[in-house]
Protein backbone atom coordinates (compact mmCIF):
# COMPACT_ATOMS: atom_id res chain seq x y z
CA UNK A 1 0.00 0.00 0.00
CA UNK A 2 1.58 3.27 -1.05
CA UNK A 3 1.84 5.78 1.79
CA UNK A 4 2.69 9.43 1.37
CA UNK A 5 3.51 11.83 4.21
CA UNK A 6 3.55 15.56 3.57
CA UNK A 7 4.11 18.57 5.78
CA UNK A 8 1.12 20.47 7.12
CA UNK A 9 -2.49 19.55 7.66
CA UNK A 10 -4.12 18.67 4.37
CA UNK A 11 -7.86 18.07 4.38
CA UNK A 12 -9.61 15.35 2.45
CA UNK A 13 -11.37 18.01 0.38
CA UNK A 14 -8.04 19.60 -0.55
CA UNK A 15 -6.77 16.16 -1.56
CA UNK A 16 -9.89 15.52 -3.64
CA UNK A 17 -9.51 18.84 -5.44
CA UNK A 18 -5.83 18.22 -6.15
CA UNK A 19 -6.53 14.74 -7.50
CA UNK A 20 -9.36 15.98 -9.73
CA UNK A 21 -7.16 18.77 -11.11
CA UNK A 22 -4.15 16.60 -11.76
CA UNK A 23 -5.69 13.29 -12.82
CA UNK A 24 -8.15 14.83 -15.26
CA UNK A 25 -11.49 13.68 -16.57
CA UNK A 26 -10.56 10.03 -16.98
CA UNK A 27 -10.65 9.60 -13.22
CA UNK A 28 -13.68 10.00 -10.97
CA UNK A 29 -12.91 11.22 -7.44
CA UNK A 30 -15.67 10.88 -4.83
CA UNK A 31 -15.90 11.32 -1.05
CA UNK A 32 -17.32 8.56 1.18
CA UNK A 33 -18.06 8.18 4.89
CA UNK A 34 -17.81 10.88 7.50
CA UNK A 35 -15.58 12.07 10.31
CA UNK A 36 -12.55 9.90 10.98
CA UNK A 37 -13.91 7.31 8.57
CA UNK A 38 -14.04 9.71 5.66
CA UNK A 39 -12.14 8.61 2.59
CA UNK A 40 -11.79 9.20 -1.13
CA UNK A 41 -12.51 6.74 -3.87
CA UNK A 42 -10.73 7.17 -7.19
CA UNK A 43 -12.13 5.29 -10.14
CA UNK A 44 -10.53 5.01 -13.55
CA UNK A 45 -12.72 2.14 -14.74
CA UNK A 46 -14.95 -0.50 -13.18
CA UNK A 47 -11.88 -2.59 -12.39
CA UNK A 48 -9.33 0.10 -11.64
CA UNK A 49 -10.12 1.78 -8.33
CA UNK A 50 -8.23 3.05 -5.32
CA UNK A 51 -9.12 4.51 -1.96
CA UNK A 52 -7.39 7.19 0.07
CA UNK A 53 -7.69 7.88 3.77
CA UNK A 54 -5.49 10.12 5.81
CA UNK A 55 -4.03 10.51 9.28
CA UNK A 56 -3.26 13.90 10.75
CA UNK A 57 -0.29 13.82 13.07
CA UNK A 58 0.80 17.17 14.44
CA UNK A 59 2.01 19.15 11.49
CA UNK A 60 2.07 16.31 8.99
CA UNK A 61 -0.52 14.44 6.98
CA UNK A 62 -0.12 10.81 5.99
CA UNK A 63 -2.12 9.52 3.04
CA UNK A 64 -2.81 5.77 2.88
CA UNK A 65 -3.65 4.68 -0.64
CA UNK A 66 -5.19 1.23 -1.14
CA UNK A 67 -6.00 -0.57 -4.33
CA UNK A 68 -9.68 -1.36 -4.68
CA UNK A 69 -11.43 -4.55 -5.74
CA UNK A 70 -11.27 -8.16 -4.64
CA UNK A 71 -8.13 -10.18 -3.94
CA UNK A 72 -6.15 -10.40 -7.20
CA UNK A 73 -7.66 -7.30 -8.78
CA UNK A 74 -6.95 -5.43 -5.55
CA UNK A 75 -3.33 -6.58 -5.65
CA UNK A 76 -3.07 -5.42 -9.26
CA UNK A 77 -4.58 -2.06 -8.31
CA UNK A 78 -2.06 -1.70 -5.48
CA UNK A 79 0.54 -1.95 -8.18
CA UNK A 80 -1.17 0.34 -10.69
CA UNK A 81 -3.72 3.00 -9.88
CA UNK A 82 -2.78 3.21 -6.18
CA UNK A 83 0.82 4.04 -7.07
CA UNK A 84 -0.34 6.66 -9.56
CA UNK A 85 -2.66 8.26 -7.01
CA UNK A 86 0.09 8.28 -4.37
CA UNK A 87 2.53 9.87 -6.80
CA UNK A 88 -0.06 12.51 -7.69
CA UNK A 89 -0.65 13.35 -4.03
CA UNK A 90 3.08 13.59 -3.42
CA UNK A 91 3.50 15.87 -6.42
CA UNK A 92 0.56 18.06 -5.37
CA UNK A 93 1.57 18.57 -1.76
CA UNK A 94 5.33 18.22 -1.77
CA UNK A 95 7.07 21.09 -0.06
CA UNK A 96 8.59 23.53 -2.55
CA UNK A 97 12.35 23.14 -2.84
CA UNK A 98 14.36 25.50 -0.69
CA UNK A 99 17.43 27.18 -2.06
CA UNK B 1 -12.42 -28.32 11.34
CA UNK B 2 -11.27 -25.50 9.03
CA UNK B 3 -7.66 -24.34 9.29
CA UNK B 4 -6.71 -20.69 8.91
CA UNK B 5 -3.23 -19.68 7.76
CA UNK B 6 -1.95 -16.11 7.96
CA UNK B 7 1.34 -14.84 6.60
CA UNK B 8 2.96 -11.45 6.93
CA UNK B 9 5.92 -10.69 4.69
CA UNK B 10 7.83 -7.42 4.66
CA UNK B 11 10.11 -6.57 1.77
CA UNK B 12 13.65 -5.76 2.85
CA UNK B 13 13.95 -3.42 -0.15
CA UNK B 14 11.09 -1.66 -1.98
CA UNK B 15 12.97 -2.31 -5.23
CA UNK B 16 12.05 -5.99 -4.86
CA UNK B 17 8.35 -5.24 -5.25
CA UNK B 18 8.12 -6.06 -8.96
CA UNK B 19 9.43 -9.60 -8.66
CA UNK B 20 7.75 -10.21 -5.30
CA UNK B 21 4.42 -9.06 -6.67
CA UNK B 22 4.52 -11.62 -9.48
CA UNK B 23 5.19 -14.41 -6.99
CA UNK B 24 2.53 -13.16 -4.58
CA UNK B 25 -0.17 -13.16 -7.24
CA UNK B 26 0.89 -16.63 -8.38
CA UNK B 27 0.69 -17.99 -4.83
CA UNK B 28 -2.74 -16.50 -4.18
CA UNK B 29 -4.10 -17.76 -7.50
CA UNK B 30 -2.69 -21.22 -6.76
CA UNK B 31 -4.36 -21.22 -3.35
CA UNK B 32 -7.71 -20.22 -4.83
CA UNK B 33 -7.53 -23.15 -7.26
CA UNK B 34 -6.22 -25.74 -4.80
CA UNK B 35 -8.30 -28.60 -3.46
CA UNK B 36 -9.72 -27.83 -0.06
CA UNK B 37 -9.30 -24.08 -0.23
CA UNK B 38 -12.20 -22.22 1.38
CA UNK B 39 -11.01 -18.70 0.68
CA UNK B 40 -7.95 -16.53 0.16
CA UNK B 41 -7.23 -12.86 0.52
CA UNK B 42 -4.28 -10.48 0.55
CA UNK B 43 -3.61 -7.05 1.99
CA UNK B 44 -0.93 -4.57 1.06
CA UNK B 45 0.00 -2.96 4.37
CA UNK B 46 2.13 0.10 5.10
CA UNK B 47 5.93 -0.12 5.16
CA UNK B 48 6.16 -2.68 2.37
CA UNK B 49 4.41 -5.40 4.37
CA UNK B 50 2.05 -7.82 2.64
CA UNK B 51 -0.43 -10.05 4.39
CA UNK B 52 -2.22 -13.13 3.15
CA UNK B 53 -4.89 -15.26 4.75
CA UNK B 54 -6.25 -18.58 3.53
CA UNK B 55 -8.84 -21.02 4.89
CA UNK B 56 -8.63 -24.77 4.32
CA UNK B 57 -11.00 -27.69 4.82
CA UNK B 58 -8.26 -29.88 6.30
CA UNK B 59 -4.67 -29.39 7.39
CA UNK B 60 -3.31 -32.02 4.98
CA UNK B 61 -4.88 -30.18 2.03
CA UNK B 62 -3.20 -26.95 3.13
CA UNK B 63 0.11 -28.83 3.39
CA UNK B 64 -0.34 -30.23 -0.12
CA UNK B 65 -0.65 -26.65 -1.39
CA UNK B 66 2.43 -25.54 0.54
CA UNK B 67 4.46 -28.44 -0.88
CA UNK B 68 3.48 -27.89 -4.53
CA UNK B 69 4.68 -25.45 -7.14
CA UNK B 70 4.65 -22.54 -7.52
CA UNK B 71 4.31 -22.06 -3.75
CA UNK B 72 7.23 -24.36 -2.98
CA UNK B 73 9.64 -22.39 -5.14
CA UNK B 74 8.31 -19.04 -3.96
CA UNK B 75 8.81 -19.96 -0.30
CA UNK B 76 12.47 -20.70 -1.11
CA UNK B 77 12.83 -17.07 -2.22
CA UNK B 78 11.50 -15.52 1.00
CA UNK B 79 15.03 -15.00 2.27
CA UNK B 80 15.76 -13.00 -0.86
CA UNK B 81 12.64 -10.87 -0.49
CA UNK B 82 12.09 -10.34 3.21
CA UNK B 83 13.47 -8.94 6.42
CA UNK B 84 10.30 -10.05 8.22
CA UNK B 85 8.44 -13.29 7.43
CA UNK B 86 5.98 -14.65 9.95
CA UNK B 87 3.27 -17.31 9.81
CA UNK B 88 0.43 -18.40 12.06
CA UNK B 89 -2.22 -21.06 11.74
CA UNK B 90 -5.13 -22.11 13.88
CA UNK B 91 -8.27 -24.20 13.76
CA UNK B 92 -11.61 -22.45 13.89
CA UNK B 93 -15.19 -23.59 13.71
CA UNK B 94 -16.17 -21.21 10.93
CA UNK B 95 -14.78 -21.54 7.39
CA UNK B 96 -14.96 -17.76 6.95
CA UNK B 97 -11.74 -15.80 6.59
CA UNK B 98 -10.92 -13.79 9.72
CA UNK B 99 -10.63 -10.02 9.46
CA UNK B 100 -7.15 -8.50 9.31
CA UNK B 101 -7.10 -7.31 12.91
CA UNK B 102 -7.91 -10.84 14.13
CA UNK B 103 -5.18 -12.17 11.86
CA UNK B 104 -2.76 -9.64 13.33
CA UNK B 105 -3.64 -10.71 16.91
CA UNK B 106 -3.00 -14.38 16.10
CA UNK B 107 0.21 -13.61 14.27
CA UNK B 108 1.71 -11.41 16.98
CA UNK B 109 0.63 -13.81 19.74
CA UNK B 110 1.51 -17.18 18.23
CA UNK B 111 3.30 -16.63 14.93
CA UNK B 112 6.45 -18.41 13.89
CA UNK B 113 9.25 -16.43 12.28
CA UNK B 114 11.22 -17.64 9.30
CA UNK B 115 14.99 -17.83 9.57
CA UNK B 116 16.24 -14.96 7.43
CA UNK B 117 19.69 -13.78 6.43
CA UNK B 118 18.82 -10.12 7.02
CA UNK B 119 16.05 -10.10 9.65
CA UNK B 120 14.76 -6.93 11.25
CA UNK B 121 14.69 -6.74 15.04
CA UNK B 122 10.93 -7.30 14.97
CA UNK B 123 11.16 -10.55 13.01
CA UNK B 124 11.71 -12.59 16.16
CA UNK B 125 9.73 -10.46 18.62
CA UNK B 126 6.73 -10.12 16.28
CA UNK B 127 6.35 -6.53 17.41
CA UNK B 128 4.40 -5.60 14.30
CA UNK B 129 1.93 -2.72 14.05
CA UNK B 130 -1.67 -3.58 13.24
CA UNK B 131 -2.33 -3.59 9.51
CA UNK B 132 -3.57 -0.35 7.99
CA UNK B 133 -6.88 -0.88 6.20
CA UNK B 134 -9.24 1.36 4.28
CA UNK B 135 -12.17 2.69 6.35
CA UNK B 136 -15.20 0.35 6.48
CA UNK B 137 -17.13 2.73 4.23
CA UNK B 138 -14.84 1.70 1.38
CA UNK B 139 -13.90 -1.88 2.30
Amino acid sequence: MPTVTVEGNVTLQQAATALRDRLGDHYEVTTHGSGAEQALKIKQSAAATATVHLDQDGNATTFHVHGGGLVISRMVNEFGIAKKVAATIEEAFAAPPTT
Amino acid sequence: MPVIVVTRLRLRDPALLDEFFTDAVAAIEQAQKSEGNLGADALADANNAWWSVTAWQERYLMQAYVDSEPHLGISARLDHYCDEATFADWDQASPALPDWQTSWRHLTADGKAAELTHPSAANQTRDFPPPVQPPPSLS
